[in-house]
């Protein structure tokens, strides 16, 4: 089997072969096969890699990329979406924790940092700390979700509306940004309180990081 | 959708499976030999859903390798549960194609 990060090297590379007018059919369909969630990743590239290699060798024929994959884009893209069998349910566990333990471990490695530099152990209290953690694991996964529906929306538009696109995707990080900053200033602190070494929050912030990597291999490892 | 797509659509997996069944084949091939064949109306994108559902299906295995001229390349061939399937399918064609054709010519 050839392996995922191959293909994606070699969809990268050959895409550059194709004109612009099949750049821009191919490129829609790639954008919008690949932002479909919860699809076996290997057999999501495989087919991409199949229907560029096909349009590169009809281009050489001098076929356009509507000869050989129609006038409806996007029924096809939909078709083909529909043919492809979903992820393991395990994968799908381990990429959202990935996000997950990437994210917190950055935000917390941080804030450690912080930590350290003011030379303080802190006092944290696990109940307003655990709400918060959970704020922000929703969000980021709210974020992400938005992000692949703009990405999934744009594809197949005849005037692409990046501009749009760009601030509707800077306006809900705003939100999300906010809705952190709120729930880590107002909410009065509440639970059990526990005081942390200037170190403990760095480490935990970097055990995370390396979760998430040791996530992100064995995913690629399957 | 021309009556002539409508009617190929129902019987489509068959004759890929019957253009697999003679060699294997990557996806520009088959097309190919589905338009050499007469099949023009294939639209040449609409083998990969195909493929794809008889990947599903077990009638089909796929594999990526890399070919003769460089890029990698998935070549499919049949499955035992294909090959049963092809026959079945060829049973069911022999068993409508007859009746239907005499009774369309109106003799």
């Amino acid at each position: 089997m050839v392996k995922i990060n191959t293909l994606i090297k070699q969809n990268n590379e050959r895409r550059k072969l194709l004109n612009e007018e099949n750049m821009a059919y191919y490129e829609n369909l790639l954008v919008y096969i690949r932002t479909s969630p919860f699809k076996d990743d290997q057999a999501t590239e495989e087919v991409l890699v199949e229907m560029l290699e096909h349009l590169l060798s009809a281009q050489q024929d001098g076929k356009t990329a509507e000869d050989v994959f129609g006038k409806a884009p996007k029924e096809l893209a939909d078709e083909i979406i529909a043919g492809l069998p979903n992820e393991k349910p395990a994968k799908t566990a381990a990429f959202m924790a990935e996000i997950i333990a990437q994210f917190l471990g950055v935000f917390i490695a941080i804030t450690g940092m912080v930590t350290i530099i003011d030379g303080e152990p802190k006092t944290i209290h696990i109940g307003s700390t655990l709400l918060l953690v959970a704020v922000q694991t929703v969000g980021i996964l709210l974020l992400i979700a938005f992000l692949l529906k703009l990405l999934k929306s744009d594809a197949f538009k005849q005037n692409p509306k990046s501009k749009k696109m760009i601030w509707s995707w800077a306006l809900a990080s705003g939100l999300f940004i906010l809705a952190v900053v709120v729930f880590s200033v107002w909410v009065e602190p509440f639970g059990p309180a526990m005081e942390v070494s200037e170190y403990t929050q760095l480490i935990v912030g970097v055990v995370l990081l390396l979760t998430a990597y040791g996530l992100k291999k064995w995913r690629e490892a399957k | 959708m021309s009556i002539r797509s409508q009617l190929l659509k129902g019987i489509l997996d068959g004759c890929v499976l019957a253009v697999i069944d003679k060699e294997t084949v990557y996806g520009y091939e088959l097309s190919e030999k589905l338009q050499r064949a007469g099949l023009k109306d294939v639209s040449e994108g609409t083998i990969y859903p195909v493929l794809l559902r008889l990947q599903k299906n077990g009638f089909i295995a796929g594999e990526m390798q890399p070919s003769e001229s460089g890029p990698n390349r998935k070549y499919y061939s049949l499955t035992e549960k294909g090959k049963d399937a092809l026959n079945e399918i060829r049973t069911e064609w022999e068993l409508l194609a007859n009746p239907i054709t005499t009774l369309l010519r109106g003799e």
